[in-house]
């Protein structure tokens, strides 16, 4: 597939081979303070918020249940390199009774309005410079095809990675060494999935780039067509995208969440089970679990059983409502990630922020597992309050050795499986282009055809 | 290789009509945003209802944009709603929408964003088809020969092609904007309008003179289109995506979780309620002594307890709260240093959905806060309920706008920001165009 006749890149350009890579630990480094100042902040506010929870005043369970509980997220150290959909979006887990938190309490850093842009890390900028490189070097190979025949698939691959690998490569490097006891196995297949999908980006921009020189006979057309693609992959796909999802997967504001669920936890599920009928069943169902026929033959108190059923019917219209909301999120990321099979560009964005975990995924993923660490300890610590009530119950549970049987909440980063599900359609776009680049150029026989400039 | 003519004009209705596509989806997407402000505004609890002022409340808002359908801005973005109680010491509440964060960050599609972003690259193919047309045509020949006079050229051969562009664009936009239901209603108005068009004409003519400099300097379309492309990246992309790192760095955030945390701590700590300090604290804000001769109800004891952990943390709420500031100072600041992001800030102040309004309003509503803690610690004091006088009585919130005239004053000045741009290009332009027209095109000239 090589001509073996090309030569690289023009030498006026060889700055960027040098240029590319410091850049690049420039911008690690700026983010490197960043990610530390926020790891920093959320291990101290981690030590704060277990000391608090291990050392509970006696007090009665509910009422250390009903004041909130806060657990910082855990910070993906590949932050430095890719910052994602974060950092300085919401940080913080919220727990609270699984009741919905009150928004004006919610600490993180997405108070911030005017920091919630989109900023420049190493990814985006090698995002940025691959496809403008392949198209320089796309332009030098049409202009030195005039010359000396022209360049070739092949060339034009090794000629980017040549250029842009090592960039790649540096800033993973200085991601492992920077956190090189923080990053563990999780972080370093991370890291090395991440390599693997901008060696794929870059294979499916020089095809796609190769593909536009090999069909179109006209150097302008194909000049527009690579510059419009490009434009639009870097400045239009990605809101154009997400607005698109955004309008297909509706989601509701935060008010009329908040309304819907406080309406189905007096109402019951569309307001067919008022809180009276409700607790007629509750009662019922007590009976029947104590396979007794009065309320006076329980060997519990019934004021505990209907707390303990209230909460789970409380719990249960919170998880039906999150569940439809992360239904609407998953909506619009496969829409998104359905739409990267076509744009490349959108498609390393998404695969390279889920491979470092900080995308809004799994971000997702860790709330869920404090949602679950805290629907365990809640429902445990119901049943122990039924179980302590009553004339035959034990004596009620108070204090930190209450707490000490349930260690606080540790959020972790999801393992890469997590972030492949994300990551697989994005990748499976660059791979398609890739293959294509491949399959074309296996079956050429004569370099590009000469160019037809107009001008 | 000629095209057709069919084939070129065909092309050119499909580019306008897929402009025209995401003029329509921006403008639908604005008036989206604009809608939720309203019913913000609609649901807000503007005057306190409980007795109890311990639980008495009052939803402070942001009356709603001047023109919202040219700008979403910081709408939806910035909290436009604060939630003002005696016991919260932060009275801002967010009121974020539930939305995928990514959204958030990598922009929502309205006006601006058509005009700004979308206009610029869709102008290239409009470009190609005026070149393809001029040379198919053999207006350039003619042109070079000196047989066509350069005016009579850029009139007949790029003006009026585009004005055709320009013009369905106009009616679009003035068709959606109406649709959205602006009116033009006042002299105030009409002026932002003005400046708005103004902004926009200079911006949008500005990027029509970079393509023409980059083809002239280049003298060959691909070229001229691949230099057009990698200043686009850079002005569109490059340069606000370093300002916004620029700016992170510049004024680091500061996480509000340890506060949240020592909240917590001290809210524990500070439960037992010691007479003198709770007297001393009272008198310390000007109120009188706490009326101690009856029991303390719980909602009492738990306003007590947190206005002494707000006092407690209010040299951290300070410094959170100046970090906001100095970071908006220098978004506001770096803004000059990007025309996207000038020209952005200019249309979001003219919209009144700029970043400054929202900052305006926080302050406002800090300091409301501290108005309405005045007024209702001696209630809590003298354990007085509020009557319907004390209640009417109490203080209301008014926003003071911006003025007018300084918004529009700063807009002129963005205006002549831009103005000088065009004027840098237009003059790069003309010496292009002298360097490779033949001395009898000059002449004719």
């Amino acid at each position: 597939m090589t001509d073996g006749t090309e030569k690289s890149l023009h030498p006026s350009l060889s700055w960027i081979r040098i240029a590319l890579p410091v850049a690049v630990i420039i911008l690690v480094g700026l983010h490197w303070w960043q990610t530390k100042t926020l790891r920093l902040e959320a291990e101290s506010a981690s030590a704060m918020a277990n000391e608090q929870w291990s050392n509970h005043p006696p007090a009665f369970p509910l009422d250390s249940l009903s004041s909130s509980v806060y657990a910082p997220l855990a910070v993906s150290p590949i932050a430095v390199f890719d910052t994602g959909d974060g950092p300085w979006l919401g940080s913080t887990i919220w727990l609270q009774l699984g009741r919905l938190a009150r928004s004006q309490d919610q600490p993180g850093y997405d108070y911030f309005p005017a920091g919630r842009r989109a900023d420049l890390s190493a990814a985006t900028l090698i995002q940025l410079v691959i496809p403008a490189l392949a198209i320089l070097i796309w332009w030098q190979g049409r202009n030195a095809q005039n010359r000396q025949g022209g360049s070739s698939w092949a060339n034009l691959i090794l000629q980017l990675i040549e250029m842009c690998g090592p960039a790649v490569a540096v800033g993973c490097l200085l991601v492992a060494a920077l956190f090189w006891h923080d990053l563990g196995v999780n972080g370093a297949v991370r890291l090395i999935l991440i390599l693997a999908c901008y060696l794929l980006f870059i294979v499916s921009v020089g095809s796609l780039c190769w593909l536009v020189a090999r069909f179109s006979r006209d150097q302008s057309i194909s000049a527009l067509l690579l510059s419009l693609f490009w434009l639009f992959n870097f400045t239009l796909a990605r809101p154009v995208t997400l607005n698109i999802a955004a309008t297909l997967y509706p989601l509701p504001t935060l008010d009329a969440f908040a309304r819907k669920i406080d309406f189905e936890t007096r109402s019951g599920y569309n307001g067919v089970e008022p809180r009276r009928d409700r607790e007629r069943r509750f009662i019922a169902e007590a009976l029947a679990d104590y396979k007794v026929k009065t309320i006076d033959q329980m060997p519990v108190n019934l004021s505990a059983i209907l707390l303990q059923k209230e909460e789970r019917h409380q719990r249960e219209v919170f998880v039906r409502r999150i569940g439809e909301l992360r239904s609407q999120f998953e909506g619009q990321e496969r829409v998104e990630q359905i739409v990267s099979l076509l744009l490349p560009s959108t498609a390393i964005q998404i695969a390279s922020s889920a491979l470092a975990a900080t995308d809004a995924a799994s971000e997702r993923e860790q709330l869920a597992q404090a949602d679950l660490y805290w629907d365990r300890i809640v429902k445990k610590v119901y049943d122990d309050i039924v179980q302590s009530s009553g004339t035959q119950g034990n004596k009620i549970l108070r204090g930190p050795e209450y707490w000490h049987q349930f260690p606080f909440v540790n959020p972790v980063i999801p393992d890469p499986t997590h972030s492949i599900a994300s990551a697989l359609i994005p990748a499976a776009g660059l791979s398609l282009w890739a293959a294509i680049g491949i399959f074309f150029a296996a079956r050429r026989s004569k370099p590009f055809p000469p160019p037809g400039d107009l001008a | 290789m000629k095209t057709p003519v069919w084939l070129s004009y065909s092309l050119q209705a499909i580019w306008v009509a897929m402009l025209v596509t995401l003029f329509l989806f921006a403008a639908s997407n604005t008036k989206r945003l604009a809608e939720g402000e309203i019913k913000i505004q609609q649901n807000g609890l503007r005057e306190p209802e409980a007795a109890d002022p311990t639980a008495a409340y009052v939803e402070i808002l942001l009356p709603s944009p001047v023109l919202p359908s040219l700008s979403a801005g910081y709408m939806a973005i910035a909290p436009s709603m604060h939630l003002i109680r005696l016991t919260t010491a932060r009275p801002l509440s967010n009121i974020d929408p539930i939305e995928h964060p990514a959204r958030r960050r990598f922009g929502r599609i309205d006006l601006s964003f058509a005009f700004l972003i979308a206009l610029p690259i869709f102008i290239l193919p409009v470009c190609f088809l005026i070149y393809r047309q001029s040379l198919a045509s053999g207006a350039v020949g003619k042109l070079m020969d000196g047989k066509v006079m350069v005016f009579d050229f850029c009139v007949e051969r790029i003006l009026l092609p585009l004005g055709f562009f320009m013009g369905i664009l106009l009616l679009t936009t003035l068709g959606a904007l109406y649709t959205n239901g602006l009116r033009i209603d006042s002299n105030e108005l009409l002026a932002r309008l003005s400046l708005w068009a103004l902004i926009i004409g200079l911006y949008v003519l500005a990027w029509f003179l970079v393509f023409l400099w980059c083809l002239l300097r280049q003298s060959n379309f691909a070229e001229a289109a691949l230099v057009y492309s990698t200043i686009c990246v850079f002005v569109l992309l490059g340069l606000p995506l370093f300002l916004q790192t620029a700016e992170s760095m510049l004024a680091p955030p500061v996480g509000r979780l340890s506060i949240v945390l020592e909240r917590r701590q001290l809210t524990q700590t500070m439960r037992d309620i010691d007479h003198p300090v709770v007297d001393s604290y009272l008198q310390t804000k000007g109120a009188p002594a706490f009326d101690w001769s009856r029991p303390l109800r719980p909602t009492e004891a738990s306003s007590l307890t947190s206005l002494r952990v707000e006092d407690r943390l209010s040299p951290k709420i300070k410094i959170f709260e100046d970090s906001v500031q100095s970071l908006e100072g220098i978004v506001q600041s770096l803004s000059w240093i990007s025309p996207l992001g000038l020209t952005q800030t200019a249309i979001d102040d003219l919209a009144g959905t700029g970043l400054s309004r929202y900052s305006k309003f926080r302050s406002a509503s800090i300091a409301y806060f501290n108005r309405w803690q005045a007024y209702m610690l001696p209630f809590l004091a003298k354990r007085q309920t509020l009557d319907f006088d004390a209640l009417r009585a109490a203080p209301k919130f008014q926003f003071k706008e911006e003025e007018p005239s300084f918004i529009l004053g700063l807009a002129a000045l963005r205006a002549l920001y831009l103005a000088v741009i065009v004027a840098g290009l237009l003059a790069l332009t003309r010496r292009q165009l002298n360097r490779i027209l033949p001395k009898n095109a000059n002449a004719a000239r």
